[in-house]
């Protein structure tokens, strides 16, 4: 009973698995974990989709776009460059799919190869909000243009490659069915392909009248993912942080074994015969988790200071 | 302490001695002594000996009396008499101490003359000796204080005498002094200075005064009912008879005599609480009615309990060791002794609950003792009550209220307004029968009526004293003596002598002057209060009326100009009573009058001048209208109370030295409207620099972002304007819209905002506008620079307006143009309430972890709870937000110049037809018409213009219109890293003051104008279109000819200046290619 109600509640486990061991987990992680982990995704997504609505709403407009998206994150700016760009190559596939061809489906795939963004003419959203676009209507589109890369644009285009770097740094050693499984997990998505499972997953019927379009939910898709890699990345953080607290007795050893991850520290404990490989790594528990969650929560409300009643507390989106 | 007397008092002795013959040689101690005191002064005056044994014999006297014993026995004798040297030393001391006062309480006033005389004196003195007189006034005054039962008698002494010496000139026959004559000039001054401004006046009988004016008015209402209605039909029930039942059967007399008098109601009621012994132990000035409801319920209590048949069970409280259970069953235990306790610790607010209290112990009885039959109790009980409702019923059914409460509601109930009161009031007044009531009032007053009666004879039984020094002084004095005199008598007495004409005048009179000895400032305050006790009872009416209404329904407090002018004008000729009662009575007009007549050195000539003026003007006039004037005067409601118009006072500012008012205060005139300018100086904040936004940091990098800003602005209307084709005329409000965001950037500094706002409508070229207000502004503050500044107050309110100032940076530089005062105000709260809750941890961080953490952390740890999680995010505020925010602006502009410059030079052409341009209005102006019927309307063939430059139209080219502004947009964009060049610009243009006298010619200018005008200009072209396409070549040719002359004359100056301007857009443009052509070079 209890595992059926579980199965129809938690529908992203395997996804989350495999994100979580993109971003350094262990590749089975306790089911606790990922299912906190969703409950928690979840809660985030629907806080999302609210929001959005309602500035779309605020917009007199009944369908959100990605727009209303992106003002919620405005204020982290990476991620909103990371989601401008992601849209941006989404659009580009788009078009690229209408045109009919598979070379852009290859550089898609190839983009870890680090191939130069800007060769296909790309749409870039304009947040209106920004100051700089009060004034682009009257620009006159002329060919000798010279400057169409965007500080941000460059900014993003630079923090994917660190990111396709790191993961090249750990993949550097891995067997080759261990890449193949990683990257597998790497293409890990709540909604490449299973749109209407991620709708129903976060009710978000019930939000919005008008079905959101594909932006959106890939969108929210790449949020999810965001969402769990800072999740995971602050819980190993804290992990690790909590083993240097107790050093002394964190010997005690986990069974599963982890692949391999370059950052471990190095061997000077004493190394008997039968004593575990120092590159094991215990999964992260729920309190880590837990404990993530609560550092990402945690905003100082400036303007409270000293002023602090009992004031609507609000979820922080991750 | 008597020895430290002996060491001090030589000096003081020596001091006071030389006042002392200061004051003889100025015959200045007639104002304080008697003649008698005087002649005493005189004598010891004479030389030092006698006058320190004068002194310290009264010294001697005084410590033997201080010490209170039979010490010194010789003197006993002496201190029981109290013999007139002493009483003279002690007033001569009290004299000489007052000369000093001036001296310990300087006064800058010019009019203070007294002091001045001493200060020349003490000048006189060396030093050491001053120091010694400092100290031995000190000493005096401790020694004073010392002798308080001696003492204390003093100031009543003094008001006395300064009015005795007259009154005894006047009556009793004068010691033969030769001071007499002497103070024959002084008492006609003192005796018109009686009724009014010598006397320190409390507010405290102005509640008195007013009930007594309600009365009053009350009893005239009343008096004109009695006239209606038949008085005989009223009932004693009116007079409360069942209440008042200690007067039982004085009610009861009048009642049966009723007939026989002619007083109304109201009337015996007055009487009767007149009549009803006052002051209780229960009369209490604030609560109304507490006196007769109290006075009764204890007389019902008393019968109570003498009530001893039944009462003795309900005397004290239930024992519980009779009755266990009683406080079970009994929730509110009462007894007789508690409601007696109750009442005497005043606990009843009305007759309800003291009755109730008293049901209650027989309520309780009843309940606790259930059996019927069995019970004693009951039947007692029930006894009690039977007995307690019949004396309740004499118990008056009064609510204790509090005196303000109720005088408030009367106020209310009284809607009738002031000036039908009065005049009633002084229509009934003269009538014989009222003056009873007069009569009856107080015996108080009627020492106050009835002085002034007695007084009218003295300056005519004497008039021989007047002319002695100065005769106008005199006549001025007699006259003003004569006014107050007629005006006293037709406020209080007018009737009263008739009325009360059995007692003998002139037994009366002799009564009164011996009273008059007796306490002269006492009387003097009476007279005072009668005087005023209608405008007293109407300010305090008033207060109380306004102080009802809801703070924001009262009405303003207001400093109003006469009233200030009267009041300075009072504190001025604080010396001459005579001046200070016209100026109280007199009425605003005249005040006005007498300001114009006198205005030029009212501080200098206020004695002189302006009291010529002022009679002359004014005062004559009203004597020449008799009597009655007077009596209006004297009665008008509206008198001028310096006591009352606090408002109009000016507090005396010493410390300011005299050259800053002058520059800080305009217009000082007299100093009364520069007291609103004090302290707020219209010096803008901006020009100290100490409060100047700092040209470094960050600042720095705002400022040239909102430069760029402001560029992009004005570069994008231009572009707007190209695109949407805007008319050229409409160009002129186009481009004052960037301005706009200047006028926001100003706001906060009040007067700059001022000149952004004027300059901004010049903007003829908006870039060198901006140039222009720039320069000015440097020039402003270089000119400012060279004057003092006043120097800064750092209060909220400059705080406030510096923290909007930095708030309006932001707001623009985050791209708003402007904003309203309110959202500005709003933004700079919160950001004043997030820098103090900053400043508020790091107080509390550096209270409690100084010792263990250091400053850094503790910095951070502030930051964090204030929302800076790390200082990471500082940076990346810089980073971010400022300087990448700075690239992107500049791209910006960049990239729009560039597009503006396609819009102008290429593409444009195309979008903006010849028919398009025709459909404007502006077709004359750039003579496309002509070319419509192929004409070169402005000659550009001629001139050879067509072929130089290219053109394919005969019109002046589209570029020309708007191409000034590429100049500069050239010249400031970051392209301009060209070389300078060779021909500068024409220097700007003279700056045209108003609109009108522009010299373009559609004069359309404000967006009125335009509106109202556009219509029939448009016709006109449609209309001219049409006729001149109508009409044959020839007169066409005709009249173009003569058209081309005239134009061509005209316009020779203008296609000169274009000329030259086409050659500078050539270059540039060839410039701008070259510019083009390298980055291009440098991208490949």
């Amino acid at each position: 009973m209890a595992n059926t109600d579980k199965k129809t509640r938690y529908k992203f486990q395997s996804e989350i698995q495999q994100m979580m061991f993109v971003f350094g987990e262990v590749s089975d992680p306790l089911p606790e974990t990922t299912m906190l982990v969703e409950d928690i995704v979840r809660s985030q997504v629907i806080e999302i989709i609210i929001q959005a609505a309602a500035m779309a709403a605020k917009r007199n407009s009944r369908s959100m776009n990605a727009e209303d998206l992106i003002f919620l994150m405005r204020h982290d700016r990476a991620k909103v460059n990371r989601l401008r760009s992601f849209l941006s190559w989404k659009d580009v596939r788009k078009n690229a799919k209408e045109t009919g061809g598979d070379q852009v489906e290859d550089m898609m795939e190839d983009s870890a190869a680090a191939e130069k963004p800007g060769k296909m003419h790309r749409s870039i959203i304009k947040l209106s909000w920004e100051l700089v676009n009060q004034f682009s209507d009257v620009f006159v589109k002329s060919s000798k243009d010279e400057d169409s890369e965007d500080e941000d644009e460059i900014e993003a285009y630079n923090d994917s490659i660190q990111r396709l770097k790191d993961a090249d740094e750990i993949t550097r050693a891995m067997t080759r069915e261990e890449y193949v499984h990683y990257s597998e997990c790497r293409q890990a998505s709540f909604t490449y392909r299973k749109s209407k499972r991620f709708r129903d997953w976060a009710y978000m019927s019930s939000f919005i009248d008008v079905k959101p379009n594909d932006d959106i939910i890939d969108s929210l898709g790449f949020l999810t993912f965001e969402m769990v890699s800072s999740l995971t990345e602050g819980a190993i953080q804290i992990k690790t942080d909590l083993a240097t607290l107790h050093k002394d007795e964190s010997a005690a050893a986990g069974k599963k074994r982890k692949r391999e991850s370059g950052d471990e520290e190095g061997d000077e404990t004493t190394m008997g015969l039968f004593s575990l490989s120092k590159n094991d790594q215990t999964p992260l528990e729920p309190l880590h988790i837990q404990e993530a969650f609560r550092r990402l929560q945690l905003v100082p409300q400036p303007l409270n200071t000293f002023r602090r009643g009992l004031v609507r507390t609000k979820i922080s989106l991750i | 302490m008597e020895r430290k007397k002996c060491q001090v008092l030589p000096a003081l002795t020596k001091v006071s001695f030389i006042i002392a013959r200061h004051l003889d040689s100025e015959n200045l101690y007639t104002q304080f002594l008697t003649p008698s005191e005087s002649q005493i002064f005189k004598d010891a005056v004479t030389n030092f000996d006698k006058w320190s044994l004068f002194i310290t014999a009264t010294d001697r006297f005084d410590t033997a009396k201080a010490n209170g014993d039979d010490e010194l026995p010789g003197n006993e004798s002496q201190s029981s008499t109290m013999s007139d040297e002493q009483v003279a030393a002690f007033r001569v001391r009290a004299m000489i101490f007052d000369q000093l006062v001036p001296q310990l309480y300087k006064c800058s006033k010019p009019c203070c003359k007294h002091s001045n005389a001493i200060d020349d004196i003490l000048q006189g003195l060396s030093t050491d000796k001053y120091d010694k007189i400092i100290e031995g006034s000190g000493d005096l005054d401790a020694s004073i204080q010392n002798q308080a039962p001696a003492i204390v008698l003093q100031p009543a002494m003094k008001t006395i005498s300064q009015n005795t010496t007259d009154a005894a000139d006047d009556e009793t026959a004068p010691p033969a002094d030769e001071s007499t004559s002497d103070d024959a000039l002084i008492s006609p001054l003192e005796l018109s200075n009686v009724p009014l401004m010598n006397v320190y006046h409390t507010f405290e009988n102005d509640l008195a005064a007013m009930v007594e004016q309600r009365k009053l008015e009350e009893y005239e209402a009343q008096e004109e009912m009695n006239d209606k209605d038949n008085p005989s039909d009223k009932t004693i029930s009116i007079l409360n008879a069942n209440s008042n039942f200690s007067l039982k059967y004085l009610l009861e007399a009048i009642e049966q005599n009723r007939a026989v008098t002619k007083l109304g109601d109201r009337e015996l009621r007055n009487l009767l609480t007149d009549v009803r012994p006052h002051r209780s132990k229960w009369a209490n000035e604030d609560k109304l009615g507490q006196e007769e409801l109290y006075e009764s319920c204890e007389k019902v209590l008393m019968d109570l309990k003498n009530y001893t048949e039944h009462s003795t069970p309900f005397l004290n409280k239930v024992n519980k060791r009779e009755a266990p259970d009683y406080y079970d069953v009994i929730k509110k235990p009462m007894d007789l002794g508690l409601v007696t306790k109750k009442l005497k610790a005043c606990h009843y607010k009305s007759k309800k609950e003291f009755a109730d209290d008293l049901y209650l112990i027989y309520e309780n009885c009843l309940v606790y003792n259930t059996n019927p039959q069995a019970s004693e109790y009951r039947k007692h009980a029930i006894a009690m009550r039977k007995k307690t409702d019949k004396l309740l019923v004499h118990v008056p059914d009064v609510n204790i209220r509090d005196r303000a409460d109720v005088e408030a509601e009367d106020e209310a109930e009284e809607s009738d307004g002031h000036e039908t009161d009065e005049s009633s009031h002084k229509a009934s007044r003269k009538a014989p029968g009222t003056s009873k009531h007069l009569a009856n009032n107080t015996s108080v007053e009627k020492n106050g009526s009835d002085v002034p009666v007695s007084t009218p004879s003295d300056p005519t039984r004497e008039p021989s004293l007047a002319p002695s020094n100065d005769g106008s002084q005199a006549d001025h004095d007699m006259e003003g003596h004569g006014n107050g005199q007629v005006s006293l008598k037709g406020l209080s007495g007018v009737s009263h002598t008739e009325s009360n004409g059995v007692i003998d005048r002139d037994e009366e009179e002799r009564n009164i002057n011996a009273e008059i000895e007796a306490n002269m400032g006492i009387l003097q305050e009476e007279i005072w209060r009668d005087l005023t006790k209608k405008t007293r009872a109407k300010v305090s009416s008033d207060a109380q009326k306004q102080s009802e209404l809801p703070f924001g329904d009262r009405t303003v407090i207001q400093r109003s100009f006469i009233e200030m002018k009267r009041f300075s004008m009072m504190e001025q000729a604080h010396e001459s009573p005579e001046t200070i009662r016209k100026l109280i009575t007199a009425s605003n007009d005249s005040i006005i009058r007498w300001i114009e007549q006198g205005n030029n050195g009212l501080y200098e000539d206020c004695d002189s001048d302006d009291d010529d003026s002022f009679d002359d003007g004014f005062l004559s006039r009203r004597i020449a209208n008799s009597n009655k004037a007077q009596v209006d005067d004297s009665s008008r409601s509206d008198l001028f109370l310096p006591e009352y118009a606090v408002t109009s006072g000016i507090p005396e500012i010493i410390d300011i030295p005299e050259d800053i008012p002058d520059k800080g205060r305009r217009g000082s005139i007299d100093g009364l409207e520069t007291e609103q300018d004090y302290g707020y100086s219209d010096v803008s904040l901006d020009r100290y620099s100490t409060v100047a936004i700092p040209n470094h940091g960050t600042s720095e990098m705002i400022d040239d972002n909102l430069q760029t800003l402001r560029q992009i602005r004005r570069v994008y209307a231009k572009c707007l304007a190209v695109r949407n084709d805007v008319p050229i005329t409409a160009m002129n409000t186009s481009q004052t819209y960037p301005e706009a965001s200047q006028v926001g950037e100003a706001d906060a500094a009040s007067p700059r905002s001022n000149d952004g706002a004027s300059a901004a409508p010049y903007g003829d070229g908006s870039e060198w506008s901006s140039q222009v207000d720039e320069s000015f502004i440097r020039e402003r503050k270089a000119s400012v620079d060279q004057q003092e500044l006043v120097p800064l107050i750092l209060n909220q309110d400059a705080s406030q307006e510096l923290m909007q100032r930095t708030v309006v940076k932001l707001i623009e530089h985050a791209g708003f143009e402007a904003s309203q005062s309110s959202a500005l105000s709003v933004l700079s709260d919160v950001a004043t309430n997030y820098f103090s809750s900053l400043g508020k941890t790091l107080r509390v961080y550096w209270d409690t972890y100084c010792n263990k953490m250091s400053d850094e952390e503790i910095l951070t740890h502030t930051l964090y709870d204030n929302g800076v999680i790390s200082i990471q995010e500082l940076e990346d505020y810089i980073h971010d937000d400022i300087e990448k925010y700075g690239h992107r602006l500049n791209d910006i502009h960049r990239k729009l110049t560039s597009s503006y410059n396609e819009l102008i030079n290429g593409s444009t052409d195309v979008q903006l037809g010849d028919d398009s341009l025709f459909q404007t209005d502006d077709a004359f102006v750039s003579g496309a018409f002509g070319e419509d019927i192929g004409e070169d309307f402005f000659g550009f063939k001629d001139l050879g213009l067509d072929k130089e430059l290219n053109m394919d139209r005969l019109s002046v080219p589209f570029k020309l219109w708007y191409g000034k502004d590429k100049v500069k947009a050239q010249a400031t964009g970051p392209k301009s890293n060209e070389p300078v060049l060779e021909h500068p610009p024409p220097p700007p243009f003279v700056r045209i003051r108003t609109r009108r006298t522009r010299p373009r010619y559609p004069p359309i200018s404000s967006k009125t104008g335009a509106l109202n005008r556009k219509r029939p200009l448009k016709d006109a072209n449609g209309e001219n279109k049409k006729t001149k396409k109508k009409k044959p070549m020839e007169i066409l040719q005709a009249e173009r000819a003569e058209k081309k002359k005239l134009k061509e004359e005209a316009k020779a100056q203008k296609v000169a200046e274009r000329e030259q301007k086409k050659k500078l857009k050539e270059e540039l443009k060839e410039r701008d290619r070259l510019a083009k052509l390298e980055a291009k070079r440098e991208k490949v």
